[in-house]
């Protein structure tokens, strides 16, 4: 597990659960989360991939025509204890 | 009870709909894109589930592009008032229902005129009507693609090719054929589709929407709170959001979904082939009858499962009540909302009997209903 998390954002939440939907059946984890609150973003909610993933995960939702926001690269480690981030 | 008013409303709907609905309600029924937590997304899902149903069965690429909207009226509002400008033209058929009339003469107070391409006797326009009609202002060119009326079947594809010539928008209104005929946006060159949940895409009332194609510029007709872009105090832009403010009908539009994914799963061309038989069997045995005026097309080929006709000496309210209270037979008459197309077919002052049977209909029920006007002609009088 990487110690940093890509979080992708979105224009709406429409986009948010269709970039859900899309990587389901990637080979990789994606989460789908509210927006940490340091980030600004259009809509509420955001993915989380192992950083690792990004540039797949970005190129799998481009291929799929889902508009993304943005990407931040957020440290894991200042997560709360429930470790949910 | 033979329901015969399947062009007001499909019914019965079938088994999944409820079902689906009612899981919905009682298990996730939460505000859909509001918020985080694991109902709302479920919500969330379910509408973009249903979202994406509409966008295969229109053959629209990306279902963004598709807006909910509580019935095909408030779509056809939205798209008629969203693209036109003062000093703009709008050009409809003479088979339109009020849900396209009504708006776009509603705009003449703002310098917007509306003209209307005539229909023939059974309700079809020629192309070459569309085409002679069209005005260097014409925005846009707004088309029933089968009548409420007489189920008569335009050409959209003709009269899409003519609209994109003219570098006018084109608008297709499918309330009748939406789940019954096959349509493709881009085959037919639609930029704005409405349609309507609760007929043929046998979903429940209150479920409707227009696909807006991306390189049209539409206006929203309502601002409100979309869950996205909240700091911002004008309208965000991005699909779907622009169109859907308010909390949307989530528990109607996951029943849209079952209806539609009932028709996937039995197939749309079997579906429209029973309706064509049904629709042949009411038609011949209707022509037969002197005492009977049919209109429209009177072949399932050319038109959806919907039959007018009026029986002489007996006025259409009259044969719709005995039809339903002595027959039980539910019907529909008068002008349907549509007094333009009873302009066009003669009409006007007299209305219709409008039978319009749905795929849970059977050939035994359209010879019920054969037989019951054959003994309301004979009895008539006694009704009276």
């Amino acid at each position: 597990m990487s110690d940093s998390s890509a979080i992708f954002t979105f224009p709406t939440t429409h986009h948010a659960l269709k970039a859900e939907q899309v990587l389901k059946s990637a080979p990789f984890k994606a989460t789908i989360i509210p927006v940490p609150r340091e980030l600004t973003s259009l809509c509420g909610l955001a993915i989380k991939v192992d950083p690792a993933y990004q540039t797949v995960a970005e190129q799998t939702l481009a291929d799929s025509g889902v508009k993304i926001d943005q990407v931040f690269i957020l440290p894991q480690q200042r997560r709360g204890s429930l470790g949910l981030f | 009870m033979i329901y015969l008013d399947n062009a007001a409303t499909s019914w019965p709907k079938p088994q999944g709909v409820s079902a689906a609905m009612s899981e919905c309600l009682n298990e996730y029924g939460a505000n859909p894109g509001r918020g985080g937590h694991r109902l709302s997304l479920q919500a969330g899902r379910a509408l973009l589930e249903t979202r994406d149903l509409v966008a295969e069965l229109f053959g629209v690429k990306d279902s963004a592009q598709v807006v909910f909207t509580l019935n095909v009226t408030e779509a056809l509002n939205l798209a008629i008032k969203g693209v036109t400008q003062p000093g703009d033209h709008i050009l409809i058929s003479g088979m339109e229902h009020n849900a396209v009339a009504r708006p776009a003469f509603s705009l003449a107070d703002k310098g917007i005129e509306t003209t209307i391409a005539p229909c023939s006797a059974t309700g079809l326009l020629d192309p070459a009507d569309v085409e002679k009609n069209m005005r260097d202002n014409t925005k846009l060119v707004c088309i029933n693609h089968a009548s409420n009326v007489t189920g008569t079947i335009q050409p959209i594809k003709e009269i899409g090719k003519i609209a994109r010539k003219h570098e006018a928008l084109f608008l297709v209104d499918c309330a009748q054929t939406a789940g019954v005929l096959p349509i493709d946006v881009e085959k037919s060159g639609i930029d704005l589709l409405a349609f309507t949940g609760h007929k043929s895409l046998l979903g429940p009332q209150g479920t409707g929407g227009l696909y807006i194609n991306p390189e049209v510029e539409v206006s929203p007709l309502k601002q409100g709170g979309t869950g996205s872009h909240s700091e911002l105090m004008e309208q965000p832009e991005i699909m779907p959001d622009k169109f859907e403010s308010g909390t949307p009908n989530t528990v109607g539009l996951v029943g849209l979904g079952a209806g539609i994914r009932f028709i996937m799963k039995e197939g749309m061309d079997k579906i429209r082939r029973h309706e064509q038989r049904l629709t042949r069997e009411l038609v011949a045995g209707l022509k037969k009858r002197e005492e009977i005026i049919l209109y429209g097309p009177a072949s399932p080929e050319k038109q959806t499962a919907v039959v007018s006709f009026n029986l002489r000496g007996l006025e259409a309210n009259e044969v719709s009540f005995i039809l339903d209270q002595v027959f039980d037979i539910a019907t529909r008459s008068g002008l349907h909302c549509a007094p333009l197309a009873h302009q066009t077919i003669g009409t006007m002052e007299i209305g219709t009997v409008r039978l319009s049977p749905g795929y849970f209909n059977t050939i035994e029920e359209m010879k019920a209903v054969l037989d019951a006007l054959v003994t309301i002609e004979r009895e008539g009088s006694t009704y009276e």
